[in-house]
């Protein structure tokens, strides 16, 4: 079930009104695993059982290591071989065999006769992340093991973060299963707010960007100037798209009395690749630093390994989006970007503070930076983009005027990304004290976006980009 | 909670629900009918040709009609919808194909799977504009079989589609968005071109820049990975379906109606389909040859190999020859 279709509209309100009318929160969890169920299940029943694999395997998993921590390490082991199984196999077994076949073909040896015909089911990259983690913490004594397995099904299950995150740990989410709560108005409210920007994102910003960035990605030879335009486009959508997301999943969450983890904090004011990262994705980020980066060695160790720490960590992120080569580029990109600035570190230079100018410049620089590894992140066809990033050669669908138009309506479509993250440096966020200026201020917002998200949207509508990895 | 806040909250959901109602009503009410399309009419009774195809992407992505026309010995037209089905099909076959003088011997139309008898598919949104340039008024067929087809469903699946039907007549966000969609990019335009022969010249640049022609080989992918081939009874869904009225319309004008179910992707992957599917295919050929109509399944034809497609379901254009010289030997038999 897709958020921006009626029939999640619906599905929220009823459960909404359902949630509630259940006083005890056991009956509420209850409630909210079957949902999640119908939610997961809607189109294609089967991804049910894969759902259901990897809460088996972290529930049997964790009580076995309360239960007997000699077996701790083997019970981790056998946890993470299911969660990652899964993802392996339906992720990047044909990738893999893909890429066995391409050299066994340029060796004359032949190809191997098998192939899976399978669809990704979506979110399983995200829910088996987060069972992961979940299981590595028990180990690690960072969490107490769920004895309810109807909670732990409602941890792993959630519906409004199952299929893109953020990818929840226990100590935030869980504890939050495991506690009663409250019918708040406040909830009703900020929630309504925060999903209302959400569609606002996606369907105003997002789904008009991509059309944008879809035309130009199209063109045989559109050349360096309308390739810009493509991938600033791309980088708007991106952005717009899966923040959007992002807040339409804290916002149905926030409508059921619970608080999800934010997943980005104005990404492209960012200063420096750690900073871009502290910002983008912060829920994967801070996964792949605390159970791949930490687990290498991290920074203490010595500099060349805590390079290749870096470089290993970031190829794996960026294979993580997919199961193709263009996303392993981009991520080693983003390793290389950040092993860069640390060298510069390392001899002195400084990333943060200074003159507002300085910060200025380090955004433009980052802005770029950033966008170069959007094109890497859109475009498998590499040669492509070479040939169209070349000034100097003659291509054949250059348009300049329609560059420069293009580039105006993707900065009128960004602003209001920009102005958001501006006034949110003074914290402008209205505060629920049913003040009367807060209340007009969080009422015309909630109708405007509303409002826009139903006049000024695309006409055609496009799943949400972090569905497919 | 205090009193006032009460208010407060209960101000808050009245205001957000029905403001932007309200502009959505205001915006949509402001949206004409798309005017009815008469070229194709006037064409097929300019050019008079023995063979008219219908379909979408799976068409013009397959024929080339003066290939067929040379081997069939007859003029051959193509028009295709991208993205459109069988109500576009039904509509196109009533208003611009039977209204020809003379109307063409044969019509072919190419479909996926199970679509002919899933009337609803793709009438919403940037489709609802082209069923509109299809009909020259209101289509009470067209209206009683989109409404028909809901009704037969049961009774849980209505429940579940009233209140979405309520939000859509609430908040006609389809057809308010035909309108607003160009306000933005019509600032644009003004920003950059002060007078109207500018914007006119900015256009036209825009159309040329994004001409079909000019796309990559791999665009505009039209994959439906496994829905086509979700299951369904035929004898149950055929008379909920714009089927009876096209072999109706056709039958009136002395056109010949040809079926013909395309061979997907996933076909020429070798995966085989559920027999249910083969079931539905059996019983809709059982229905159409009793009615005169033809039926031809060119799905496991197994000379259309993995590597005849460019994106989705599409050929690659340097199969296309090859295609419709298939395409004519599979149908040869039925031409009359």
């Amino acid at each position: 079930m897709n958020f921006h279709s009626p029939d999640y509209v619906v599905f929220l309100l009823l459960v909404v009104a359902l949630y509630y009318l259940l006083a005890q929160r056991g009956w509420q969890n209850a409630l909210l695993v079957g949902a999640s169920a119908l939610f997961y299940g809607y189109v294609h029943p089967w991804f049910l059982w894969l759902l259901a694999a990897v809460v088996g395997a972290a529930y049997l998993a964790t009580r076995v290591m309360e239960a007997r921590p000699a077996l701790g390490r083997l019970a981790l082991w056998g946890a993470a071989l299911v969660c990652m199984g899964l993802l392996g196999v339906f992720k990047y077994f044909n990738f893999f065999l893909d890429n066995i076949n391409g050299l066994l073909r340029s060796g004359g040896l032949g190809e191997l006769p098998w192939t899976l015909q399978l669809l990704l089911p979506v979110g399983i990259s995200f829910y088996t992340f987060q069972a992961v983690a979940y299981v590595a913490d028990v180990y690690a004594g960072r969490a107490r093991a769920e004895h309810n397995p109807i909670n732990l099904a409602l941890f792993l299950s959630f519906f409004p973060q199952l299929v893109a995150g953020p990818i929840e740990r226990a100590h935030h989410l869980l504890r939050q299963v495991q506690t009663p709560r409250r019918f708040r108005f406040e909830n009703l409210v900020e929630g309504t707010t925060l999903a209302l920007w959400g569609f606002f994102k996606k369907l105003v910003i997002g789904d008009n960007m991509a059309v944008v960035a879809n035309k130009i990605f199209l063109l045989g030879d559109p050349g360096p100037a309308l390739l810009s335009v493509g991938v600033l486009a791309f980088g708007v959508q991106i952005y717009a798209d899966f923040s959007g997301y992002t807040d339409i999943a804290r916002g149905s969450a926030r409508l059921l009395g619970f608080d999800l983890c934010e997943n980005f904090r104005h990404p492209y004011i960012a200063q420096s690749p750690a900073d871009f990262w502290r910002r983008w994705h912060i829920s994967l980020s801070q996964w792949v630093r605390d159970y791949i980066y930490f687990p290498l060695g991290g920074s203490r160790v010595s500099r060349p390994r805590e390079v290749a720490n870096v470089l290993i960590t970031m190829f794996l992120c960026g294979l993580w989006h997919g199961a193709a080569w263009n996303f392993a580029v981009w991520g080693l990109y983003h390793g290389l970007l950040i092993v860069a600035y640390r060298l510069l570190e390392w001899r002195g230079m400084v990333f943060s503070g200074g003159s507002v100018w300085l910060q200025g410049l380090r955004v433009l620089v980052m802005f770029f930076l950033v966008h170069v590894g959007w094109a890497l992140f859109r475009e498998p066809d590499l040669a492509w983009l070479v040939h169209n990033a070349n000034p100097f050669v003659p291509h054949a669908h250059a348009e300049p005027r329609v560059a420069a138009y293009l580039l105006l309506l993707t900065c009128l479509y960004a602003l209001p990304l920009y102005l958001h993250a501006w006034l949110d440096r003074w914290d402008w966020q209205p505060r629920v004290a049913w003040r009367i200026s807060d209340w007009m201020l969080r009422t015309g917002f909630a109708t405007a976006c509303l409002a826009a998200s139903l006049v000024l949207g695309a006409t055609v509508t496009t799943d949400f980009i972090y569905f497919q990895f | 909670m205090s009193r006032g806040a009460w208010i407060g909250v209960a101000a808050f959901f009245v205001v957000v629900a029905t403001v932007p109602a309200w502009i959505t009503q205001q915006v949509a009410g402001e949206v004409s009918k798309q005017p009815f399309d008469p070229v194709p009419e006037r064409l097929i009774s300019g050019v008079r040709p023995g063979y008219v195809f219908l379909g979408n992407s799976m068409l013009d992505t397959r024929i080339i009609p003066g290939v067929f026309a040379e081997q069939a010995g007859a003029p051959a037209m193509i028009f295709s919808i991208p993205g459109v089905m069988s109500a576009a099909w039904y509509l196109q076959l009533k208003h611009q194909i039977a209204a020809a003088d003379p109307a063409p011997a044969m019509v072919f139309v190419l479909f996926r799977d199970t679509h002919l008898t899933r009337p609803q598919l793709r009438t919403g949104g940037r489709y609802a504009k082209w069923l509109e340039s299809l009909r020259p008024d209101e289509d009470e067929e067209l209206a009683a079989v989109l409404a028909g087809s809901a009704e037969h469903l049961p009774w849980y699946a209505r429940a579940w589609g009233l209140p979405q039907w309520w939000l859509g007549w609430l908040y006609p966000a389809d057809k308010a968005l035909r309108r607003g969609q160009h306000w933005l990019p019509e600032v644009g335009l003004r920003l950059l071109g002060r007078d109207e022969a500018k914007r006119k010249e900015l256009r036209v640049r825009l159309d040329r820049t994004f001409g079909r022609d000019r796309f990559r080989d791999a665009s505009g992918a039209d994959v439906m990975p496994s829905a086509s081939e979700a299951v369904y009874d035929f004898n149950g869904s055929v008379g909920w379906s714009f089927l009876p009225l096209m072999l109706s319309e056709a039958e009136s004008a002395g056109i010949r109606l040809c079926f013909v179910r395309v061979r997907t992707r996933r076909a020429a992957m070798g995966l085989p389909e559920p027999e249910a599917l083969s079931q539905y295919m059996r019983d809709l050929k059982t229905w159409l040859t009793r009615r005169k109509a033809c039926f031809v399944d060119m799905k496991f034809n197994p000379a259309i190999s993995l590597d005849w497609y460019s994106d989705g379901d599409h050929i690659r254009p340097s199969r296309r020859e090859a295609y419709t010289r298939l395409f004519y030997d599979a149908v040869r038999d039925q031409l009359p």
